[in-house]
Order: C-alpha cells, then sequence, then structure tokens
C-alpha cells in the first residue's frame, strides 16, 4: 500500500509540471496583459509597467523564475492586486470555498444515500417516487436557473435570508442548497442501482439463508459494495467542489477560489492563474488517490498496486 | 424655497401612505452610521500612485485627502489641505498654503515636503504609475518620468522650446541619431528637429526628480510651477494620484504599505480591512482635521460586479447606495420609476473609432455619410433606458456653458446617400466593414441597431459584426486591426481637454491612424492660453476640425445613473461620478429622509 502511494505521487509531480508549463505559455500567449484597461497609457508608461512586472524579459527567463519561486512553494504577488500575494489569495479563497463544498457535498450524501436506499427497498412507494421526481427535477435545473429562483423565494420575498454576499451562517444557505441540488439526485440514483444489483447476487441469499436479521444483511453486505460507485464519484466531485464553483459564486457574490479563477483569466493575472490552476490540479489528484484508497479498503475485491 | 416645497410635499406623501410604495425593496438604515455601498470591482491598489481607475479612486478619495478636495455637486475643487491658494496672471505658478491642522492618521503634521514627495514618488519611473501622466502638467514631470531629454541652449543657458513655447523633449536615441546627422530618410519628426536646432550651440539635459516644478518653501507653503499656462491645473490637484502618501509607511514596508495593519492616511476615513472579493472596510479617521464634520462612522465597499446579485442586495437591503453604471439594462424601465432611482449628466461618451488607414475609410466622404446615416435619437429612445442622449459631437457636455461645443453631426439620410454615392458607394453596393465590440449585451445590441441603421439607408452595405473578449479586444483595437471599433472615454478630469487629448496624433487613445497638424495644434495651443474663454474657443475649433475629418463617429452620450437608498443624503449624481463620503450621511428617522430622489419621466 505505502509502494503505491508513493508510486502515484511521483506519477502526479511531471504530471503537475506538465499541466503549469502548459497553462504558463498559453496565458502568455493570450493576447492582452494584466494591466490594460480602456483607457491606455503612454508608451513609457506602458515600459514602466512591464519592467515592474518583470513582463519585458524573454519568455524562457519568466518562466524559469517561476520555477524557481514554485519551488519555494512562492507562486509571487498577483498581478492584478500587486498588493497581495497569490499565496494569500488562494487560502483566503480555499478557505470559502472549502466549506461549501463540504457542507453541499455532505447534505447531498445524508439526503441522497437515504433516498437511493429507499428507491432500491420501495420502488413504488409513493413517497419514494415522490421525492425522487423532485430529485430529478433538482439534476435537470441548471444552478444558474435554480440559484436565482431560491434568491427571489427566500431573499426577495420573504426576506429570510441574504441574497448574496459573505461572512456570516446566513450567507451559507442558498448557495449550499442550490450546489447540493445537483448532486442528491445523482447519489440517489448511484445508491439505487447499485442497491439493486447488490441485492441481486448470491451472497446476499446465504446471508439470508445463515439467519442474519435483513437490517444486518443491508447494512454490511448489501450497502457496502452498493456505495462503491457513490465513493468513486466522490473523489473527484469533492476536489471541484472544493476549488470553488464559479457559477454559484458568481451568482451569490462569494469571494471563493471560483470567483478568483474567472477574474484572473478575465484580467490576464497570469500569476493568480497558475496558482488557481497548480491548487485544483493537486486537489484532484489527491483526493482521487484517497477515493482509490477507500474503495481498496471497502472492496476486498480490489487490491492496489 | 424650491428645496423646502418638495421636502414638505415628500414629507406628505410619506405621512399618506407609508411606507411609500415608490421605493424599491426594503428601507431600513442599517445599524448605526454605516454606509454600504456598491462598488462594482475590487480594488486593484490602494496605493493612490498605482491605483488604476475609478473603482479605486471611489475608496482613495476618502482614505487620502489632497490640496483640494471635489465639491460633493460640482466636482469644482474645494479647500481641503491646502486652505487657500493663488496663481500667478499666467497660470504658471500655483501656490498653496496648506492647513496647519492637516494630521496624518499616525498623528504627524502633513506638510508641503509630503506633496513633493509624494509627486516625485507618482513620477519616478520605479513606481511604474498608470495615470503619471496626469502630472506631466507640472514642470519637467513628463522629462523625468519618460524619461525623456531637453535640450539647452550654451550659450544662453535657456531650454529651447517649439512654436507652443512647450520645451522640446527627445528620446535619447532621437539625441543620437541627430548627432550622428543621420540623413534624410530618417523620419519627418526627426527631419524636423534637424532643422529647429540648426544655428544652436545645445546639449541634451536628463531631468531628475529635484527638477520636477513642485517646491515647499517652508512646512507649510506649496508651490507648483506649470509646463506650461494651465488655467485648470485647480482641476487636477483633486485626482487620486495627485494625492499624498505617507513616506515612513511606504520606506517602511514597501509594496505591502497598502495593507490595513501598516497603512497611513491623512482623509476622513482609514483603512481596516480589505478582503478580495469580499468588501473593502473604511472607519472615521479620529485624527483628520474636520472630523468633526464627518457623520459616517463606517463606510463599506462591496466589489460584486454581477449587476443581478447586486441588485438583489439592493432590493434586500443590504447595500444602501450603487455606484453609476451597475444597474442591469433590462431592469432599467422598471427601475426608472422607483424614487431609488438618480441619474444626471455625466461625462463619458459613447463613440466609434474609423481606422482611417484602410480603404475605403481613408475616404472622409464615406466616415461622413456613416456618420450621417445614423438616426441616434431613435437609437437612444429604443435602446437606451437610462436616458442617455443622442452625441453629434466628441466631448459630451458643454461644461455649464463655458465651452462653445460644436454642434457636431445630426441625422440626415440623404445627404448620407449622396456622399456615399459621390465616394463611388450608391446605396452601399461593394462597401464591407468590419464592426469590432466587446461581448457584452449592451454594445451587441449598440452593433446591431447601428447596423440596421445603415442598411436602412444604404441597403447594400455589408457590416460583419465582430465580438471579442474584452482584453483580445483592447488588443486588437491597440494594433489597429478593425474597420470600426466601439469605444467609450470618459473623462479624468471636467474639462473639454481630456477628451481632445485623446485624438492627439500622438496619443496612445487614438489608434485610428488619423492625425492632424492643424487639431494638434490648436489643442496644443489651447493648453497654454491661460485666458479661458480664448482657451475654450481654441479647444472649440479643434474639435470641429476633428469632427469635420471625423476619425470618430459620436453616438450617444452618457448619463450617470444609480439607486440611493432615501435615508443617504449627501450622495449626489455628478458629472465624474465622484462620490466624497465626507459629505454624506445616513439618517435614521424618515422625516429627515432625502424625499427629492424623484427623477421626473423623460
Amino acid at each position: 500500500m505505502g509502494r503505491y502511494i508513493l508510486k502515484r505521487l511521483l506519477f502526479a509531480l511531471p504530471l503537475l509540471w506538465l499541466v503549469l508549463t502548459l497553462t504558463f505559455f498559453l496565458v502568455r500567449w493570450a493576447p492582452g496583459k494584466p494591466f490594460r484597461r480602456e483607457r491606455a497609457v503612454p508608451a513609457e508608461i506602458e515600459a514602466h509597467l512591464d519592467r515592474h512586472y518583470g513582463l519585458d524579459q524573454p519568455w524562457p527567463v519568466q518562466y524559469a523564475n517561476y520555477l524557481r519561486g514554485l519551488a519555494r512553494l512562492d507562486f509571487g504577488p498577483s498581478y492584478r492586486y500587486p498588493e497581495v500575494t497569490v499565496r494569500e489569495i488562494l487560502w483566503r479563497g480555499f478557505r470559502v470555498s472549502a466549506p461549501i463544498g463540504f457542507v453541499a457535498y455532505a447534505l447531498a450524501l445524508g439526503v441522497g444515500v437515504p433516498l437511493g436506499v429507499g428507491a432500491a427497498l420501495r420502488p413504488r412507494a409513493v413517497w419514494v417516487r415522490a421525492l425522487m421526481g423532485v430529485a430529478v427535477l433538482g439534476v435537470s435545473t441548471p444552478n444558474f436557473v435554480l440559484g436565482p429562483l431560491l434568491v427571489l423565494l427566500f431573499s426577495l420575498t420573504l426576506y429570510w435570508v441574504p441574497p448574496a454576499g459573505w461572512g456570516e451562517g446566513r450567507h451559507l444557505v442558498l448557495p449550499v442548497l442550490t450546489l447540493s441540488a445537483a448532486y442528491i439526485a445523482y447519489i440517489a440514483r448511484l445508491t439505487q442501482s447499485g442497491l439493486q444489483q447488490a441485492l441481486a447476487q448470491d451472497y446476499l441469499r446465504t446471508a439470508r439463508a445463515k439467519g442474519l436479521r435483513p437490517r444486518a444483511v443491508l447494512l454490511r453486505h448489501a450497502l457496502r459494495p452498493a456505495l462503491l460507485p457513490v465513493l468513486s464519484f466522490t473523489g473527484p466531485s469533492l476536489a471541484f467542489l472544493l476549488a470553488g464553483t464559479v457559477v454559484i459564486e458568481k451568482i451569490f457574490a462569494i469571494p471563493g477560489l471560483g470567483h478568483f479563477f474567472v477574474q484572473a483569466a478575465l484580467n490576464r493575472d497570469y500569476t493568480l492563474i497558475l496558482g488557481i490552476v497548480s491548487l485544483t490540479s493537486v486537489l484532484l489528484i489527491v483526493l482521487n488517490l484517497v477515493a482509490d484508497i477507500a474503495m481498496a479498503r471497502l472492496d476486498p475485491r480490489i487490491t492496489l498496486r | 424655497m424650491e428645496r423646502l416645497v418638495s421636502a414638505t410635499v415628500g414629507l406628505l406623501l410619506l405621512s399618506a401612505c407609508a411606507p411609500p410604495a415608490a421605493y424599491f425593496g426594503k428601507i431600513e438604515p442599517p445599524e448605526g452610521a454605516v454606509l454600504r455601498v456598491g462598488n462594482g470591482a475590487d480594488p486593484a491598489s490602494l496605493d493612490p500612485h498605482r491605483a488604476p481607475g475609478s473603482v479605486e479612486e471611489q475608496i482613495l478619495i476618502n482614505l487620502f485627502e489632497g490640496l483640494t478636495e471635489y465639491d460633493p455637486v460640482t466636482l469644482e475643487p474645494i479647500p481641503a489641505v491646502a486652505e487657500a491658494w493663488e496663481m500667478d496672471a499666467r497660470a504658471t505658478r500655483f501656490r498653496f498654503h496648506l492647513r496647519r491642522a492637516a494630521r496624518w492618521s499616525n498623528g504627524r503634521p502633513v506638510t508641503a515636503w509630503d506633496f513633493v514627495y509624494s509627486w516625485r514618488r507618482a513620477l519616478a519611473p520605479e513606481t511604474a504609475s498608470p495615470n503619471a501622466y496626469l502630472l506631466y502638467y507640472i514642470k519637467n514631470a513628463e522629462a523625468y518620468n519618460t524619461g525623456k531629454l531637453k535640450v539647452r541652449d550654451r550659450r544662453t543657458g535657456r531650454f529651447l522650446t517649439d512654436e507652443f513655447g512647450r520645451d522640446l523633449l527627445l528620446t535619447a536615441e532621437e539625441v543620437d541619431r541627430i548627432r550622428r546627422g543621420e540623413g534624410s530618410d530618417a523620419g519627418p519628426r526627426l527631419q524636423q528637429l534637424r532643422r529647429h536646432l540648426e544655428g544652436f550651440v545645445w546639449e541634451a539635459v536628463s531631468l531628475s526628480a529635484e527638477d520636477i516644478g513642485v517646491r515647499a518653501l517652508d512646512e507649510h507653503t506649496l508651490e507648483v510651477e506649470t509646463e506650461v499656462p494651465t488655467a485648470f491645473f485647480l482641476k487636477l490637484t483633486s485626482l487620486g494620484v495627485y494625492r499624498p502618501v505617507p513616506r515612513e509607511a511606504v520606506e517602511r514596508h514597501g509594496r505591502a504599505w497598502t495593507r490595513p495593519e501598516h497603512m497611513v492616511s491623512n482623509g476622513p476615513f482609514r483603512l481596516v480591512e480589505f478582503e478580495p472579493g469580499r468588501r473593502v472596510v473604511l472607519e472615521k479617521n479620529p485624527l483628520y482635521w474636520d472630523a468633526a464634520r464627518v457623520r459616517l462612522e463606517r463606510v463599506i465597499f462591496y466589489p460584486y460586479s454581477e449587476a443581478t446579485t447586486l441588485l438583489n442586495l439592493y432590493k434586500a437591503g443590504e447595500v444602501d447606495v450603487l455606484v453609476s453604471g451597475l444597474l442591469p439594462p433590462y431592469a432599467l424601465r422598471l427601475l426608472r420609476r422607483t424614487r431609488d432611482y438618480i441619474s444626471g449628466p455625466y461625462l463619458l461618451s459613447y463613440f466609434l473609432l474609423v481606422n482611417v488607414r484602410r480603404r475605403p475609410l481613408s475616404d472622409g466622404r464615406v466616415r461622413r455619410a456613416l456618420a450621417l446615416a445614423i438616426d441616434r435619437e431613435r437609437l437612444c429612445q429604443r435602446l437606451l433606458a437610462a436616458g442617455q442622449q443622442p452625441l453629434g459631437a466628441f466631448t459630451p457636455s458643454d461644461f455649464h456653458g463655458l465651452y462653445p461645443r460644436p454642434k457636431g453631426v445630426t441625422y440626415d439620410p440623404e445627404r448620407a446617400r449622396r456622399l456615399l454615392a459621390a465616394a463611388g458607394y450608391p446605396e452601399g453596393r461593394g462597401l464591407r466593414l468590419r464592426y469590432l465590440y466587446n461581448a457584452g449585451a449592451l454594445h451587441a445590441q449598440i452593433a446591431e441597431a447601428l447596423q440596421a441603421e445603415w442598411r436602412r439607408v444604404f441597403p447594400q452595405i455589408h457590416i460583419e459584426l465582430i465580438a471579442q473578449e474584452w482584453q483580445v479586444y483592447l488588443e486588437t483595437v491597440r494594433l489597429g486591426d478593425f474597420d470600426l471599433a466601439r469605444r467609450s472615454f470618459s473623462a479624468d478630469f471636467s474639462d473639454p481637454t481630456s477628451f481632445l487629448d485623446s485624438m492627439l496624433s500622438t496619443s496612445p487613445n487614438n489608434p485610428t491612424g488619423w492625425g492632424d497638424p492643424d487639431y494638434d495644434r490648436l489643442v496644443q495651443q489651447a493648453n497654454a492660453e491661460p485666458d479661458v474663454p480664448r482657451r475654450m474657443a481654441l479647444l472649440a475649433r479643434a474639435e470641429r476640425v476633428l469632427l469635420e475629418d471625423m476619425p470618430i463617429i459620436p453616438i450617444y452620450s452618457s448619463v450617470a445613473s444609480f439607486l440611493r437608498k432615501p435615508y443617504v443624503r449627501g450622495w449626489h449624481a455628478n458629472i465624474l461620478d465622484r462620490h466624497p463620503l465626507k459629505f454624506v450621511v445616513v439618517e435614521r428617522t424618515a422625516p429627515a429622509f432625502d424625499l427629492q430622489a424623484i427623477t421626473p419621466e423623460r
């Protein structure tokens, strides 16, 4: 197991390097510059700005400097907010995006899994069918529609929660609801089909035959394999959720990583783009690894090599 | 009197039908003397010398106080750190008398030396200030900032000047080439310079920070010398880049001096929090010399850019006022009927850049025909619900009647057709043009409307619309890769120069390829003219030259339009959308609400 983790992590390093290198040159290749505005400045001032940002140097030199900084985990100052470092923005953004992502995913699991179990055990019950209907509606409503609808109801009609913003618990309500809606339905579906398959397996008949209580059969023997698809879905989903969700953060004016990612791309904030890309890549790699390890733990048929 | 009457009427209205349904959303003043402002974006920098634009300026003018401050209604300079000033008859020497009570937030007095230090810093090439060009009116400032050289006559010790009395400015490369005596293939400017320098024994002089025309005569007296007579200099001293920075904090903390824990400021407010993407928080500065007058204790700027999100926050009572230009176009017709909606003239021109390098737009008749074929009245009524006005000239205002602005181009389809036919494109046959704009709902709608306008007059014209992402669009315009490109330009300060300068042949904001020696001469001459009416007349002549040649096609002049809760007083619509918070009050009780917030329906 230890060797396996080491191997995966060693593979991850060149991958990360490739992603960062591609990003580094792609953003510089795109037309525009971090400090360009509608009002153009005299050529001499533009030259001062280039020098100030180190953009007057050839790309390979800039690239070498960047890698040198990165080796010390120094992402440099943001080009757009020169008085703030990229590391600071990443940390702040992560502290905003991560709680939303966690809470939303936890909510999705907490509602989705029982719903899926119910659907698998009593597929014809009215309440199951009604709830599944709502869940399917949730997954098929894009979040840029659902979000504003929730705002209209809870913020602008009932005045219960603020329509946007960040800083207090009440700001969490609407974004978390909007975000989890899509995942609830998906997780419920995954649980339901996994459980239905598991219930038809021979070893379950054996378990029942040897006199285990139905509850134990369900929880220990049926649900464990049934949740494997949910688990493998969790790795990448959680990575994307923690790295910030662009649309939700835009609608609800949340200063998370997704917000900064879009702003950075629009502003050509080279260092910030690279910082967010590296953070997202690391999250994706690590969480996928964790999901794989957890799968191996849960499923005796899987061995990691 | 009028104010009193409408206030009474408003009060009656309020008591008759409380709560007044004519307002948009909740009307509940926030706890305490707090103002929450929707500001549209994060400040890129809180350093007055490095901050690029109006988003930053909105915050900065409350942290740092300049020699003068904007009047909240007229924006004319009013005493701030300077309590009095005088200028000489030629408008080249300005003397400011600084107030003895002015303090930095660390207790140190604000002195004339602070301004000397600050302006030198703003102009230092290492500072890389994007707005340094606004200080170029000061003697030797441009030479120092750009590293250009002045030319001195070795016999008299005087600097040589050009025909407008402006000191000659040469790049090191130009000096080199003249010295080496390069031949006639050296380009027109170099040849002209060589002719100009013939017969002189001259030397090229580089200027240092100490040469800039700003001096402290004593602790409380600042003297400024301008490059040429600059009658409008006092309109500049309220600008952000003219405001002082605290030397001790800058030298101690370097780039990090603007962080809340390090910042020292001299304005009515001080910085307590800056979280990108979330908010900027200011608190009243107890050491400010006029602190007794400041009524707000705390101000929060929200950087949200999504217009609908801001509108929701406003309706839910989480935001008290929005700066101009943040209202979603689809909601304007509804919002205009509410009393929260405030609008007024704003110095912003929306126009098209015409690439005169390219055929057929190199033909003035084609440019004029395109300009004459647009019914601006219809466009404004159909499309622009905030009350934008049709614009036939380049400058969007007559500056309170001071500026004899030319009338410019109007709608005349008959003449347009004749002109285009004379240019060889009857009915627009064979005329294919590429219209460039940056992707965005409003610009797309305007582009389509203009396309329709031209097709109505020239049925066979072919206009290709090209939408580009913002930064790509800026680059394409800069490189001059367009036939027509939409553009808007807002003034730095309230003077026609702020617009007309941008069309000088040397301006970085003129990518049209158009340059006219007469125009350049008139603008330069005007800006060296101390007599205001004569100066304005010269500028108007320059604008007529511009409109005669039509390297730009004016479309409309914008309005400042925003929402403001009735309990916010002292936040006015004005031509630059600047709002010094020193004068803003949040009222607690309904009778004191500002009920004048009624814009007559147009």
